[in-house]
């Protein structure tokens, strides 16, 4: 499979679509695909050169590229257009987006994962709770956030707990006191969790209710526990299996993802089959990359598109691990939807939480958009303590980068499928450049295999 | 009498739809006038023995009658049955139902079980109770199962309901907060197929019994002007067994004229797209097939009276028609080889959009496969009714499968179903 730069060639006063998109396959044909339309074809190789060059190709053929949008006049400004497209879609996503109130109750962890970027400096130097009058104020926040921002979703809030790990059990009346205040105003709670002392809280998810729990695990249970070093993989499943079948609380498994656990995942799917949770409506599980946040290396990005190779052979073998969702894998998202509808889906505009009504306060009273960086105050883009205050320079600079402000982006012709990725990975430039090969090829890998798969190619 | 009649909990549960228990709601239908009646659906309120038992304590209960209908729920009606007689000796303890039926002389061995009453029950439940409360001697009664100085008595069976249309509609206003329930509406008892993994022919009878068209619109009426009702379901084991009466039925209620919504039960070969059409017309939503296999011999085996190639049509045929079917199938069926198994797979793959449920072949009490399993190359083996689940263990070794075999197959099964039920629904083209 190779993926193909395209060169803009005048032919006939048209010109090719930026958005063409082309993967060459193995038998001489060429898959085109334009990423702001939508359209695919599989061409033979002359038809896809004529994209390139000035080639002759016959009438009927050119006909064809041009009704499929392959082809577009001279004069049409492919820019304009998709500018205005996100534009249009920008508010009405934000509008249709509840509040996303994402609350830091500490950096600090019980556990010392091996990958974890976080590890050493930040668990143990950002190691205090949150306390219960910061807690007041967040909600004092959040209630004026909500009235303040023009384009959100005015129903209720989603709270999100996190950390490091918020549940500790020293967090125990912290938790309670949050969730207390979820209830009583009829806000949706989530917790993102390692699982491993969930035991500890079921007596206060029970009191208080509790939305939805994530909880992150590496694959099957010897793996899980050689890399969540102080873990438990069989507490954390009883845990869950208590929560799945109390009906109460929505959860999702999510399985961090790289060369050293994937073929632990059938015997992970087979236990999830086995405690037939599957079964439940309350029950969801994906496998998503592991991810540097820190974007120091870029082996992980780079090993992104063999792991999904891999996966995908996997599941040929192993159908169970169609009860895994795939998340994470920028690019094959959209190819998953093509899979799964046998239609491209429409361009999101952009993916990034900064964009989307997304807040996260952190225990140094700090407001952020954005999660991964949370731990550097500089970063931040107002207080909720000691009073509240937003700083709207920051906040707007943060609020509306689009895609249209980062250059690669813009002229990429696979921004409508990748929606600009996230500004974290904008700041480091190679790092980006390792993140937009990933996507490309991700996405690739998906159209040809459902091409394939359809007996199409 | 204080009765109390009870749908018992499971140990575990996943899946927590509600339904009406019908089977005790047309029992209390029977007895409200006589009886002092509580019907407690700990099933469906996911109350666990100990709430359950609290609850017919409160009651001060004199009969606890227990409708043990599934294997999952066996262990627990035996603990309400125990500990009610701990805490209360003087109760009397009935239970009825599927599994009950067929496990009626061992539970009737149990200190703290009375009596069982096998089968239809709607005739020998009330005159058991009438009995009881008279003082009366039961030797004659028919249908039931008890003990006499510790000898186990089966009396010879009650003979099944003939007229369908005098039974009395369930008594749907005792059950406690009825309003949350769908409804659901039996049209038919019996099943006209008797597969060999179902209990349904040995527990009704041979044979299939249908109420008029008339009774059914009736009952539905009289749903709609206890307000609210906007979907049910016809829980019979196939409403389109006789299609002319099912769209006799459609008719009925679209020229009643309310917005209803509906689901029901088919079998592949009785469908047309005439039905389909009357179905939909009259609000029918979705219909449940029981398809089993993807292997033309394993359906031969079966005696379907379908092909893949038929259930792909009926499939087409819903999409088409605005009605959403789902399929259920079964891995570890009798001679099924691998290759069987994997044209199983394969037919899920083509049903896209639905839902495909996946069960392994269990070996529940009272069904052919298990009252005569060698006739189908069975080998069943040791296990606990309470261990029998549709979704977990395969306790049968076939003449080309062993369990762990079993299991593994079931499990890949499982993930063509998820595959499949990602996709969007699209008709499919076949040979």
């Amino acid at each position: 499979m190779k993926i193909k730069s395209l060169k803009a060639g005048d032919i006939l006063g048209k010109k090719p679509s930026k958005f063409n998109f082309l993967i060459e396959t193995d038998n001489d044909k060429v898959i085109v695909v334009n990423t702001f339309t939508g359209a695919i074809d599989i061409l033979h190789s002359d038809e896809a050169n004529h994209l390139f060059t000035d080639s002759e190709i016959d009438y009927n053929s050119n006909e064809y590229l041009c009704k499929r949008q392959y082809l577009i006049d001279d004069d049409v400004s492919e820019d304009i257009l998709l500018e205005k497209y996100f534009e249009s879609i920008k508010n009405y996503r934000r509008e249709n987006k509840s509040l996303s109130c994402v609350i830091i109750l500490t950096f600090d962890c019980n556990l010392r994962c091996t990958y974890c970027w976080q590890q050493n400096n930040i668990h143990e130097s950002h190691s205090r709770t949150i306390t219960f009058n910061q807690i007041d104020k967040i909600f004092d926040s959040i209630e004026k956030l909500l009235l303040s921002l023009e384009h959100a979703k005015r129903d209720t809030p989603i709270i999100q707990l996190i950390g490091g790990e918020p549940l500790l059990y020293k967090n125990r009346d912290i938790v309670a006191y949050i969730l207390k205040k979820c209830k009583e105003r009829n806000w949706y709670s989530q917790i993102t969790s390692n699982g491993s002392q969930l035991k500890e809280f079921m007596d206060i998810f029970e009191e208080h209710g509790v939305g939805e729990i994530q909880v992150t695990i590496d694959g099957y249970s010897t793996v899980h526990e050689k890399r969540r070093v102080g873990s438990n993989f069989k507490d954390t499943m009883d845990s869950l299996d208590s929560l799945i079948q109390s009906d109460k609380t929505y959860i999702k498994l999510r399985v961090n993802t790289d060369v050293e656990n994937i073929d632990s995942l059938p015997y992970l799917a087979d236990e999830i089959i086995n405690r037939r949770w599957y079964t439940s409506s309350r029950f969801y599980a994906y496998i998503s990359p592991l991810r540097d946040s820190s974007l120091r290396e870029t082996k992980l990005i780079k090993d992104r598109i063999n792991l999904l190779k891999s996966f995908i052979e996997k599941r040929l073998n192993y159908p169970q691990l169609e009860i895994f969702d795939v998340l994470g894998w920028n690019g094959y998202e959209t190819a998953k939807h093509l899979e799964n509808t046998g239609r491209m889906p429409y361009p999101k505009g952009f993916i990034c939480d900064m964009n989307m009504n997304n807040f996260v306060f952190t225990p140094n009273g700090e407001i952020h958009l954005c999660l991964e960086e949370a731990h550097e105050s500089k970063a931040s883009v107002g207080r909720y303590s000691p009073d509240f205050y937003m700083d709207k320079v920051l906040f707007d600079n943060k609020y509306d980068n689009t895609p249209f402000t980062s250059i690669e982006c813009k002229d990429c012709n696979i921004v409508p499928i990748c929606s600009g990725g996230c500004q974290m990975i904008d700041k480091n430039k190679e790092y980006k450049k390792e993140f937009c090969q990933s996507v490309k090829e991700c996405f690739s890998l998906g159209v040809e295999n459902y091409l394939e798969t359809e007996g199409l190619i | 009498m204080k009765i109390a009649l009870i749908n018992p909990p499971v140990e575990s549960r996943y899946v927590h739809s509600i339904d009406e228990p019908l089977g005790i709601l047309y029992l209390a239908a029977h007895l409200r006038d006589k009886h002092d009646l509580l019907i407690i659906d700990s099933f469906s309120h996911n109350l666990t023995v100990e709430e359950t038992l609290d609850i017919c304590l409160d009651f001060d209960v004199d009969i606890v009658g227990i409708s043990t209908v599934f294997s999952t729920s066996y262990k627990t009606s035996k603990e309400i049955c125990e500990k009610v007689k701990y805490e209360r000796p003087s109760t009397i303890t009935i239970l009825g139902g599927n599994t009950a039926t067929f496990m009626a002389e061992e539970l009737v061995k149990l200190p703290f079980i009375d009596y069982v009453v096998r089968g239809e029950s709607d005739i020998s439940f009330p005159i058991l109770v009438d009995v009881l409360s008279g003082g009366g001697d039961v030797s004659q009664l028919k249908g039931i199962t008890y003990k006499r100085d510790n000898q186990v008595l089966n009396n010879e069976n009650q003979p099944l309901v003939k007229d369908l249309d005098s039974l009395p509609f369930p008594a749907r206003d005792l059950l406690p907060n009825s309003g949350q329930y769908p409804k659901s509406i039996l049209s038919t008892r019996g099943c006209a197929y008797g597969c060999i993994y179902c209990s349904t022919s040995a527990f009704w009878g041979k044979g299939f019994r249908m109420r008029s068209v008339d009774n059914i619109i009736e009952e539905i009426e009289a749903l709609v002007s206890e307000g609210n009702l906007t979907y049910f379901s016809f829980a019979d084991d196939c409403f389109t067994l006789v299609p002319q009466r099912a769209i006799e039925i459609c008719t009925r209620i679209g020229e009643m004229g309310f917005d209803l919504e509906w689901s029901c039960t088919g079998r592949i070969e009785t469908i047309s797209d005439q039905l389909l059409k009357s179905l939909r017309g009259a609000g029918c939503k979705s219909i449940f097939f029981g398809i089993e296999s993807g292997s033309e011999r394993i359906l031969k085996e079966l005696n379907r009276k379908y092909t893949r190639n038929e259930v792909i049509r009926v499939y087409n045929l819903c999409i088409e028609n605005g009605i959403k079917p789902y399929f259920s199938f079964i891995v570890g069926l009798p001679y099924e080889t691998i290759e069987d198994v994997e044209e199983t797979y394969n037919l899920i793959n083509m049903l896209r959009g639905v839902e495909n449920g996946i069960h392994i072949l269990t070996p529940f009490p009272g069904t052919p496969m298990v009252e005569n399993s060698a006739k189908y190359g069975l080998d069943i083996l040791p296990h606990s009714i309470e261990e029998l689940d549709l979704n977990t263990r395969s306790f049968i070794k076939t003449s080309e499968l062993n369990p762990e075999e079993i299991e593994s197959l079931f499990r890949k099964a499982i993930g063509y179903s998820f595959k499949s039920l990602k996709r969007e629904a699209k008709e499919v083209s076949y040979e």
